[in-house]
C-alpha cells in the first residue's frame, strides 16, 4: 500500500518513557499535523521515522516495504528544528544536491531565482529557514517530515510555505509539527495529538482542550 | 550518489584529505629512500595510515551533530561517507606506491 505506516513506536530517555505505542500513517495527498506539549515527543517521533534515533521498538513500513532507517529508503526527507545546512554552500549547489525532479519549479520560486548564487548563510534567518524547508519540500522524497517549520517565520512567509506544501500535496505526504497550532490546523488534513506518550486523533479544537493541550478559555 | 559524494568531499573533506595525503607522501618518500623490500616499513605505513583514519573519524565526529541531517537528507550515512573516503585514500596510496616502485626499478 502506498503510505507511510508507523506503528508500535516506543522510546524512552533513561527511565523516562517518551513514546509508548504510538501509531501514525500518512499517504500522498495528506498533511498530518502533529501537536503536543513541549517534551511530548513530537520531534523524537519524527527522528525515529527518519532513522536518526534508534527507539526501543518501532515498526515502519514505507509503501509496503519494511524500513529500518528511513533516510536510507530515499523516500523520506526531514527538516529539523534548527538550521542544518552548512552556511557556506550556495543555494544553487544545494538545489543541485537535493532536488532533481522538481528543480525547475524550485528555481522558479523568487527566493531561489533572486539569490541563486548567494550562500545560504548570507540570507536572513527567516529566508534561510524558508530555503531549507523548500529544499526538503521539493526534494525527491515522497514523504516530508517538517519539524516546526513555521518557527522564526513572519506571517507572510508562513503563508508562502503553506502554499508550497499545498502545491506538492497531490504527489507527496507531509507530517508537520509546530507549536503554532493555528498554522497546523490550517494546513493539515488530519491532526494528531501526542500526549502522555500516546497519540490521539483530533477532530475539533475542543478535543485539544479535552486533552489539556489548550486551556479552556482559548476558544 | 557518486555525484553527491564528490560534492561532499570537495566541500567538507579538503583538510582531512590533505592530512592523509601528506602522510602518504611522507611514507612514499621513506620507501623511495630506504627501498621497497623493508617489511617493517610496510607495517609502520599501515599503522600510521590507520592512525590517520582514526584522526579523520575524530575530526568528523566534531561536526557530527551539525552535519547529521545534511548527510542523512542526501540518503547517505556517515559510514558510507567515511568508508568511500578511506577506500579512495588507500587506493591512491597503493597506486602511488606501485608507481614509485616502477619508477625506481625501470626508469
Amino acid at each position: 500500500m502506498a503510505e507511510l505506516h508507523v506503528d508500535s513506536v516506543a522510546h524512552s530517555f533513561g527511565a523516562h518513557s517518551v513514546l509508548n505505542n504510538v501509531y501514525l500513517k500518512c499517504s500522498a495527498g495528506e498533511v498530518v499535523g502533529v501537536l503536543g506539549r513541549n517534551g511530548s515527543g513530537k520531534s523524537t517521533l519524527l527522528k525515529i521515522i527518519f532513522g536518526s534515533i534508534k527507539p526501543n521498538y518501532k515498526f515502519i513500513r514505507i509503501d509496503g516495504e519494511l524500513v529500518q532507517k528511513g533516510y536510507l529508503s530515499h523516500k523520506i526527507a526531514y527538516l529539523p528544528q534548527g538550521y542544518f545546512l552548512p552556511q557556506y554552500l550556495s543555494l544553487e549547489l544545494l538545489a543541485n544536491l537535493y532536488v532533481n525532479k522538481y528543480r525547475k519549479q524550485l528555481l522558479a520560486i523568487d527566493l531561489f531565482r533572486e539569490h541563486l548564487k548567494m550562500r545560504i548563510g548570507d540570507l536572513s534567518g527567516g529566508h534561510r529557514r524558508l530555503a531549507e524547508a523548500l529544499l526538503m519540500i521539493y526534494s525527491d522524497a515522497k514523504y516530508i517530515l517538517l519539524d516546526e517549520p513555521f518557527a522564526q517565520l513572519a506571517p507572510l512567509i508562513s503563508e508562502q510555505l503553506k502554499h508550497h506544501i499545498r502545491e506538492l500535496l497531490p504527489e507527496k505526504g507531509f507530517i508537520v509539527t509546530d507549536h503554532d497550532y493555528q498554522q497546523i490546523l490550517d494546513v493539515s488534513s488530519r491532526v494528531v495529538l501526542i500526549h502522555n506518550g500516546c497519540n490521539y486523533n483530533i477532530g475539533h479544537t475542543d478535543d485539544l482542550i479535552l486533552h489539556g493541550y489548550l486551556p479552556a478559555h482559548f476558544v | 550518489m557518486y555525484q553527491k559524494l564528490k560534492i561532499l568531499y570537495l566541500h567538507h573533506f579538503k583538510l582531512v584529505f590533505v592530512l592523509n595525503f601528506c602522510l602518504s607522501l611522507f611514507f612514499l618518500n621513506l620507501f623511495y629512500l630506504k627501498g621497497f623490500d623493508k617489511v617493517n616499513l610496510y607495517n609502520l605505513a599501515i599503522g600510521f595510515k590507520l592512525l590517520g583514519y582514526a584522526t579523520t573519524v575524530g575530526i568528523e565526529k566534531l561536526f557530527f551533530g551539525y552535519r547529521i541531517f545534511y548527510y542523512y537528507n542526501l540518503n547517505i550515512g556517515y559510514r558510507r561517507v567515511l568508508g568511500y573516503f578511506f577506500l579512495l585514500d588507500a587506493f591512491l596510496f597503493t597506486a602511488l606506491l606501485i608507481f614509485c616502485w616502477l619508477w625506481q626499478n625501470f626508469m
